[in-house]
């Protein structure tokens, strides 16, 4: 069985901020999907730090792998040379670049770089100052190396406390694990996703994030039958450019919804009129 | 004026006249009105409370006038005898405002009290006259949705002598406002409130959120959260409505932590609950209280006056007299109450406590001890 992706979908909305405008979510959403996909790799590879040197063999494999991470939390759909992501938690888009490019120069390229050419230890991210992980030689013993920073677990709730709702780690679960597959068995929502968890994060990160879930539960009032027997993609059919539509005229718009569920009344097609 | 509403008096004649409501002037007659041509307002969000409150006891349907003044008189916010003394010793000292198709937009307290009134005179009392017909003042056929809104703000949210609606009520309005996808700049021009009032209803509105999340989960003892409050969603809103001010308070002085620190927010909704705070004050030092042990063994008991202590441990902690003096005298005081304690309350102690004792006493030998080497 599936995270139903009504469940999937009221629980992504729930992670939008409190402060709409602006870049800052974008930006704190982006630290925390390269500090998701590092501490997978580090599960992978067994250790950390994890070096991530241009030049070497093993530094080239991890930086594919945490590309390769980081796209599978991010991407939703590709199809057809479109692009439908997730830059910001809560929204929805299909205008930035690809994932793994997005991860390339704005993480490994730039602070990865800068903290290459350090003396002292540097840490990401640097704005809003909740670190999560270190970067460089004077933090990690490696020039190209990454590392978790030692106050992570204090730094993470409060790199995401501009999330409105307050049960964060729960629908950040409920996000990530959009896909996965459920055993049978696991009835209760809390325990399938410390399982999955368990299974795709660092023993220190799931045991962290399973606790934060634990102590969300008196706040859970959204989740009520989170599984579905089929697997319905979260975000898939959004490949519509809306925004085009903003500069339209009402009167256009107005004919063309007319025109469309005209198409879908002629061919018998369920939906919902407005 | 072939404009002018039916139920308006034509005795003595209607004038038309501007009025500003809410920085706009609108078209009103002022006139007179019966009073039995006056419905109350059912829908009236000064008492949303009490008649959800009366919905969850008689059921579904449409709560009548008079149900509405019982519950208007019974609810100690609306002060509704008051008025109703005020009106029958001085008359009714504003007009009440209506749309044009005689919906009450301002005054439902001043009609309820006025009803109020003519239903404790006797039949026979002359003086009944004085009161059956009122001074109105009646939108125009013109005035929009808008115009109506723009009369409610200004009868209701801007700071006057009339009793206010409670804070509680109006900042469901802002909310309400907030989802349908208005932005607080958006929402301060329609309430006619200033942009920071209105994020700061927002982030109380987390709050209670939450409040209501946890109030209404179900207790569980055998969990080590103990679980919810076990609250029907009713007395959970009573209780938030009733805490408003301590919630603003809260978002004033610990926001981040509430949002940070799951174990404190779960202990200051049951402190919430369980009446603890009787001030602003108080309010303001739960997060240092919380972090404090000294202060927190303080605030967790049982007694009324616990949030009290709880500060005056915090303030007396933060004076910053350091002289040799005072802290001779607070080590007398601290010796005494060791020296004070049985053998059987000691063995109570945590043993994180009897540790910390320790160590804590080490270090000044030490110290003391390479001072005077």
């Amino acid at each position: 069985m599936y995270l139903s992706s009504e469940q999937v979908s009221a629980s992504f909305k729930r992670l939008s901020s409190r402060k709409p405008e602006g870049k800052t979510h974008m930006e704190r959403t982006s630290a925390l999907m390269y500090f998701l996909a590092f501490d997978a790799v580090s599960k992978a590879k067994g250790s950390s730090p994890l070096d991530f040197d241009p030049e070497k063999n093993e530094g080239k494999n991890n930086r594919k792998l945490i590309e390769l991470e980081f796209t599978k939390l991010v991407l939703l759909n590709k199809a057809k040379g479109k692009i439908v992501q997730v830059s910001e938690l809560g929204k929805i888009d299909n205008i930035g670049k690809d994932p793994e490019k997005r991860i390339s120069s704005n993480f490994l390229t730039v602070p990865l770089k800068n903290a290459s050419d350090h003396s002292t230890p540097y840490s990401y991210p640097k704005r809003p100052a909740t670190p999560l992980m270190k970067l460089g030689e004077a933090a990690t013993g490696l020039k190209w190396g990454i590392d978790y920073f030692d106050k992570w677990k204090v730094n993470l709730p409060i790199l995401l406390s501009d999330i409105k709702q307050s049960t964060t780690f729960t629908d950040l679960a409920i996000f990530i694990f959009r896909d996965t597959f459920f055993e049978d068995g696991l009835q209760e929502y809390k325990e399938a996703l410390s399982s999955a968890i368990k299974t795709k994060f660092t023993s220190q990160l799931s045991e962290f994030w399973s606790e934060w879930i634990e102590k969300e539960k008196l706040f859970v009032k959204h989740i009520k039958s989170p599984f579905s027997i089929e697997h319905q993609p979260f975000g898939r059919n959004i490949t519509t450019d809306q925004s085009k539509y903003n500069s339209l005229d009402k009167d256009v718009l107005i004919n063309h919804i007319t025109y469309l569920e005209d198409l879908l009344s002629i061919y018998h097609i369920n939906h919902k009129p407005l | 004026m072939a404009n002018e509403p039916a139920f308006l008096l034509s005795k003595p004649v209607p004038i038309a006249k501007q009025r500003l409501y809410n920085g706009r002037k609108l078209l009103v007659y002022e006139g007179k009105v019966k009073i039995s041509d006056i419905k109350g307002w059912i829908d009236n969000p000064r008492i949303e409370l009490s008649k959800k409150k009366l919905i969850q006891n008689v059921g579904d349907r449409q709560i009548t006038q008079d149900e509405i003044m019982d519950l208007m008189k019974n609810d100690p916010d609306v002060k509704l005898k008051d008025l109703r003394d005020d009106i029958l010793k001085n008359g009714l000292r504003e007009p009440l405002t209506l749309s044009y198709d005689g919906k009450l937009l301002d005054g439902n307290r001043r009609f309820f009290a006025m009803k109020f009134a003519l239903d404790s005179m006797p039949i026979t009392d002359p003086n009944r006259q004085d009161l059956e017909v009122i001074d109105a003042y009646v939108l125009s056929h013109d005035a929009t949705e808008e115009d109506e809104q723009n009369v409610l703000v200004e009868e209701n949210f801007s700071a006057s002598l009339k009793i206010a609606w409670p804070e509680y009520i109006k900042a469901m309005k802002v909310i309400a406002a907030s989802e349908s996808g208005l932005n607080p700049q958006q929402i301060a021009k329609k309430y006619n409130w200033p942009k920071p009032k209105i994020v700061e209803t927002l982030r109380i509105n987390e709050l209670i959120i939450d409040f209501m999340a946890f109030a209404t989960s179900e207790r569980d003892l055998e969990d080590t959260s103990g679980g919810g409050l076990g609250l029907s969603e009713q007395d959970a809103e009573t209780v938030a409505s009733d805490n408003y001010q301590f919630f603003n308070e809260a978002q004033k002085s610990f926001f981040q932590p509430l949002k940070n620190d799951f174990d404190f927010k779960i202990q200051f909704f049951r402190w919430i609950y369980e009446k603890k705070f009787s001030s602003f004050h108080e309010v303001r030092v739960a997060y240092a209280a919380w972090k404090n042990p000294e202060a927190k063994a303080a605030i967790m008991q049982p007694e009324p006056a616990a949030a009290k202590a709880a500060k005056a441990i915090l303030d007396y902690n933060a004076r910053v007299t350091r002289s040799t003096d005072e802290a001779a005298g607070r080590i007398e005081t601290f010796v005494k109450f060791l020296y004070d304690m049985t053998a059987a309350e000691i063995n109570l102690l945590p043993r994180t406590s009897k540790e910390n004792l320790e160590k804590a006493l080490q270090i000044i030998i030490k110290m003391s001890r390479a001072n005077s080497d």
